[in-house]
């Protein structure tokens, strides 16, 4: 045994160049792996860490729960730490923005990480205390110890009580947290006021928890812990709230295991084609010398022994360098993260646990080193069994010094003309094994960037924006049922005297810029088994794609739609307020009210279900069966069609239009695209990063194709170049040759990528991913990898052309 | 008579400075036109070196060789490959076929980089010369030893060049075999008009030399 391995550490320094790639792989491989599982193994401890040491650490929440239910949940053997608050009231403040006045426990307010700047926390029914956000947002600038005056609105059985007004002295400051773009601020006031106001019986808490266990390990058992629990106590589930951050930060998500793996996978299977194909060619090359062994006596096993031994010896410096620079990028990459947030760091540096982390590096560089050896395995089975195989008299019928590939045997037509895009098709297909090796692990890359950009380019911010706003601008009215202070918001008095006239509609459609308008109806109907109101929303002819691009179950067309006899339903709706309950061609009974008093009580069977913007659940149908109903003027929405995406100075005639009527809204496209934009610019970022390494790892195999290619011709090439080949043709050849391969990578990528991309797309809209509902072909993608494949293409022929042309033609001849 | 080849001063040496293996050592020597003019030596003594540098194959490290009057070394890479492939035509030892290209395939595949072709008959004809009519259609893989060289003197030829080099052809063959391919040599070099330089070990066909040269370790040591 000792000989064998002397023979496969002489071989392998013989052989230094090719087992330099093979090396190279598998340091890429290596450094891959454990670069992005200890990296994201690392960022994800520390944003756990930070959300552990910022972000409000309940796990979950049950709302509207009663005193005597809170004791029971607080007491339950599944509950951990545990704290109540209640919503006592609510300041309305301009352009939707709410302060809300809490009463909440101690514990609830740390979990919540409410912290107290100054003061103390509010004990007498007069005091306050509030985030400094909150006060500028009432317009008012306070000290501890000021009076401030402010008007609330008490909330009474989910109601909103008439306003009234109180003044209050600042007994605290709550460390200044919240964001003014928000659309809630806090204020927290004492129990005593709590009591004051609401009597015991109409008090509805809201009850925050961590979980006692500490043996679940995955958030998915977390999460069913908290159903579980609501079960119990006939919690009704649009009553839960799972804190998903914290649970995430605590426990393992499966999701995110599967999506390791898949990625170690990826990776580990490019570095399996990569190290494959390079044994490939080095065994083929070899075969004399292994018939030479075995003339001498060697058994099978030994030689196979000897070219395991010769991998073995490769990966062992490749793939510990390869996780030790893997290591080093691991903390450069997190130094340049943390370079100006060292207090950040700081912070949540006692949230992180050394000994964890250790742990994880071991666990992250063992599964490295392991998988490197496991493709190394793997790609030498083959390999290995080719080598034991050799038979002595193919050895002789071999000469040393090159691999011939497949040839035919046979003679064949000759040609009459060789010009040098026959010598290169004559040898690709000499090579086929090979070449369609390279072209399959070139085009592995493609295909998956292919994919991922096309699940990318299916959540387009435009397309996300679209679906949430109907037009450019959205104009809607505020509806609101259940607010004292403000009746005219009910939609029953809103239709009285509805602001959107056709006279205001007729002004906006002549604003400069604007395109068109298309206007919906609403009424608001009972249902008897539901609580809530239901929205019975008309869609005119000329919006019909509205109604029916969004179906997603059933199918019904504007026509039928027109008697009113068929409805669609929204599927949200449906599922929360029926709970699935509801299938096409049911009956549903629903009650209008249209002001005049006497409710009207109508019938419509259900033609299809669709995925609409939810504000209140809905019930659609057309226009002309909607006037059936209700013939007042019932516009409750309009959607604004201008010439360019945004534009502020038509946003601003319609501000303007509007601004006389105070229960008149507007939204923009370009608020949701923004939005939108930002979520999707991350995560492409490191969809490239991830994709560029993974090519990385795709390229090794090119190159080590071409370059053997170059390197096992070595004499041919010398022969072509004594007959008089230039080296201006010989760049040409190999040129070609890669042009080929590239070729063969577009084709594949292109053809596999769009149609293996599909599925992926069905699968992510089934699943919500992304919110992704529209298939879009990822053309710039696809016009990237174009370029990348032929910048890579030129840069290697003229690299492998210099190199061809290194040694002279007598040295390739003599070899 | 004219001199076709001339080489002035060539110096090529191998291994280290301190301990120089000197293949070609400070080589004079003149071609005459249409002879048919043979290299000897012992084994080593650096007469492959000096017939690629007559050629063009190599690059010296000093002095010059001039082929009618062109200095070879003159020309850049590119120039020189299309200067080769006109006026040189090449044969090794060991026949150096391209394996994917049938016989006729590999005749005229100097003819192809210059993007010319060969006539139907003139093909057939040169085929019927080196008698692989036959074979024309067949892998080198599939052919004997001395039709392989047949085939590489074809190719060699089928450019009609100036000048054969040719690096001991006989040498993987048996000598009636060797004897026929020489043969073969000096008919086209006469019906062509060429200039045959050889090297070879083989005193029969040195005895058939118009002129030799012998050379010891990397000098000419003799001429004829
Ligand atoms: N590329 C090289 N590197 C180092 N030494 C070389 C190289 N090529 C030739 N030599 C040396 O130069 C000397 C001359 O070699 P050359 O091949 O010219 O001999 P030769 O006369 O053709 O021998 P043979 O009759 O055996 O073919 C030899 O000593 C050889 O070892
Ligand atoms: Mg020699």
């Amino acid at each position: 045994m000792n000989m064998l391995y002397r023979i496969a550490k002489q071989n392998r320094i013989y052989y230094r160049k090719r087992n330099l790639l093979i090396g190279i792989a598998i340091f890429l491989a290596s450094f891959l792996i454990f670069f992005i599982s200890s990296f994201a193994a690392v960022f994800q401890q520390e944003s756990y860490a930070s959300i552990n040491a910022f972000n409000p650490n309940w796990q979950g929440q049950y709302q509207h729960v009663p005193t005597e239910l809170a004791d029971k949940l607080a007491s339950h053997p599944d509950t951990g730490e545990w704290g109540l608050f209640a919503e006592m009231a609510f300041t309305e403040l301009p352009a939707q923005k709410y302060v809300y006045y809490y009463c909440m426990s101690d514990d609830a307010r740390d979990m919540l990480r409410l912290k107290l700047a100054q003061g103390h926390m509010p004990e007498a029914e007069n005091e306050i205390a509030l985030t400094p956000e909150a006060a500028r947002q009432l317009g008012k600038s306070v000290k501890v110890g000021d009076p401030i005056s402010l008007s609330y609105q008490v909330l009474r059985n989910g109601k909103a009580d008439y306003s009234q007004q109180k003044e209050f002295i600042v007994s605290g400051i709550l460390e200044d947290t919240e964001d003014s773009a928000g659309q809630a601020f806090t204020a927290l006031i004492s129990n005593k006021l709590l009591e004051r106001e609401l009597p015991s019986g109409q008090v509805s808490y809201t009850f925050l928890f961590r979980i006692s266990n500490r043996d679940i390990s995955s958030t998915s058992e977390a999460e069913n812990i908290i159903k579980n629990l609501a079960a119990e106590y006939q919690i009704s589930e649009e009553n839960i709230r799972i804190n998903s951050y914290n649970l995430a930060a605590n426990y393992t998500d499966p999701n995110m295991i599967l999506i390791i793996s898949i990625i170690i996978c990826t990776v580990a299977l490019a570095g399996i084609i990569t190290i494959y194909s390079i044994y490939y060619v080095r065994i083929q090359e070899r075969i004399q010398e292994f018939g030479r062994l075995k003339a001498i006596g060697m058994t099978q096993k030994e030689l196979r022994r000897i070219v395991f031994l010769e991998g073995i010896e490769s990966a062992k410096k490749a793939a510990p360098l390869g996780i030790l620079t893997g290591l080093a990028a691991e903390i450069a990459a997190l130094l340049i993260l943390h370079a100006n947030s060292l207090d950040y760091f700081q912070e949540i540096l006692p949230w992180l646990s050394i000994p964890k982390l250790i742990i994880l590096h071991i666990g992250t560089a063992a599964l490295s080193l392991g998988t490197a050896f496991l493709m190394m395995y793997i790609s030498m089975k083959k390999p290995m069994r080719t080598a034991a195989k050799i038979t002595e008299t193919e050895a002789l019928r071999y000469p040393a010094y090159q691999n011939r590939g497949t040839l035919r045997k046979k003679a064949r037509i000759s040609r009459k003309r060789i010009h040098i895009f026959y010598l290169v098709r004559n040898h690709l297909g000499r090579y086929k094994t090979r070449s369609l090796l390279t072209i399959l692990s070139m085009s592995a890359t493609g295909i998956l960037a292919i994919i991922v950009a096309t699940v990318l380019s299916c959540t387009d911010a435009r397309l996300y924006a679209d679906d949430l706003c109907h037009g450019q601008y959205m104009i809607g009215e505020q509806i609101e049922f259940r607010n004292a202070e403000h009746p005219e918001r009910k939609w029953e008095n809103v239709i009285q005297d509805n602001p959107l006239t056709d006279d205001l509609l007729q002004k906006i459609k002549e604003i400069n810029g604007v395109r068109e308008i298309s206007v919906f109806d609403s009424i608001f109907a009972e249902i008897p088994e539901i609580s809530d109101k239901f929205e019975i929303l008309g869609v005119p002819e000329e919006n019909k794609s509205f109604l029916m691009d969004r179906i997603t179950q059933g199918s019904v067309s504007y026509e039928a739609l027109k008697s009113g006899e068929q409805v669609i339903v929204d599927e949200h709706a449906a599922k929360w307020y029926f709970h699935g309950s509801l299938n096409i061609g049911d009956t549903i009974t629903y009650v209008v009210d249209t002001g005049n008093g006497t409710p009207l009580t109508k019938k419509a069977k259900i033609a299809a279900f669709g995925d609409y913007p939810l504000a209140f659940p809905k019930i659609l149908m057309a226009s002309d069966a909607f006037k059936g109903i209700c013939p007042a003027n019932c516009h409750s929405g309009c959607s604004v069609w201008g010439d360019e995406d945004y534009n502020k100075e038509t946003e601003n005639q319609i501000k303007m239009i509007i601004e006389e009527e105070p229960l008149l809204q507007l939204s923009t496209w370009q608020e949701y695209y923004e939005l939108e934009q930002e979520t999707t610019r991350d995560v492409t970022a490191l969809c490239c990063i991830f994709l560029g390494f993974l090519g990385g790892i795709c390229i090794m195999n090119m190159i080590n194709t071409m370059i053997s290619s170059v390197q096992q011709r070595k004499r041919e090439i010398g022969i072509l170049q004594a007959v008089g080949m230039t080296d201006r043709q010989l760049s040409g050849m190999l040129q070609l040759e890669g042009g080929l391969y590239i070729l063969g990578t577009l084709f594949t990528t292109i053809a596999c990528g769009s149609l293996l991309s599909w599925p992926v797309f069905l699968w992510a809209k089934d699943h919500g991913i992304l919110g992704i509902r529209k298939y879009e072909f990822p053309f710039m993608a696809v016009c990237i990898i174009i370029v990348i494949l032929i910048i890579l293409e030129i840069l290697l022929a003229a690299f492998l052309a210099h190199s061809a042309r290194k040694d002279s033609i007598i040295d390739r001849i003599r070899l | 008579m004219e001199t076709i080849v001339k080489a002035e001063k060539l110096i090529k040496y191998y291994g280290t400075k301190e301990n120089p293996v000197k293949a070609v050592d400070q080589i004079d020597l003149e071609i005459k036109r249409g002879l048919f003019t043979v290299i000897a030596g012992r084994s080593g003594s650096g007469k492959s070196t000096l017939l690629h540098l007559l050629g063009g194959l190599d690059r010296p490290d000093s002095g010059n060789v001039y082929i009618g009057e062109q200095n070879i070394f003159k020309l850049n890479g590119n120039d020189l490959a299309k200067f080769r492939r006109r006026k040189i035509g090449f044969v090794f030892q060991d026949f150096n076929l391209i394996p994917s290209l049938t016989v006729l395939e590999n005749i005229i595949l100097p003819l192809g980089l210059e993007g010319k072709t060969m006539e139907k008959h003139a093909a057939e004809k040169l085929l019927e010369n080196i008698g692989l009519l036959d074979k024309k259609d067949m892998l080198p893989d599939t052919l004997s030893g001395g039709q392989k060289q047949r085939c590489a003197i074809a190719r060699a030829i089928a450019a009609k060049p100036a000048i054969i080099l040719a690096d001991e052809p006989t040498g993987n063959l048996d000598s009636q075999t060797g004897l026929e391919i020489v043969t073969l040599l000096r008919q086209s070099v006469k019906e062509y008009g060429q200039t045959l330089v050889m090297i070879t070990h083989d005193k029969s066909i040195a005895r058939m030399a118009d002129k030799a040269i012998v050379i010891k370790d990397g000098k000419v040591v003799g001429r004829t």
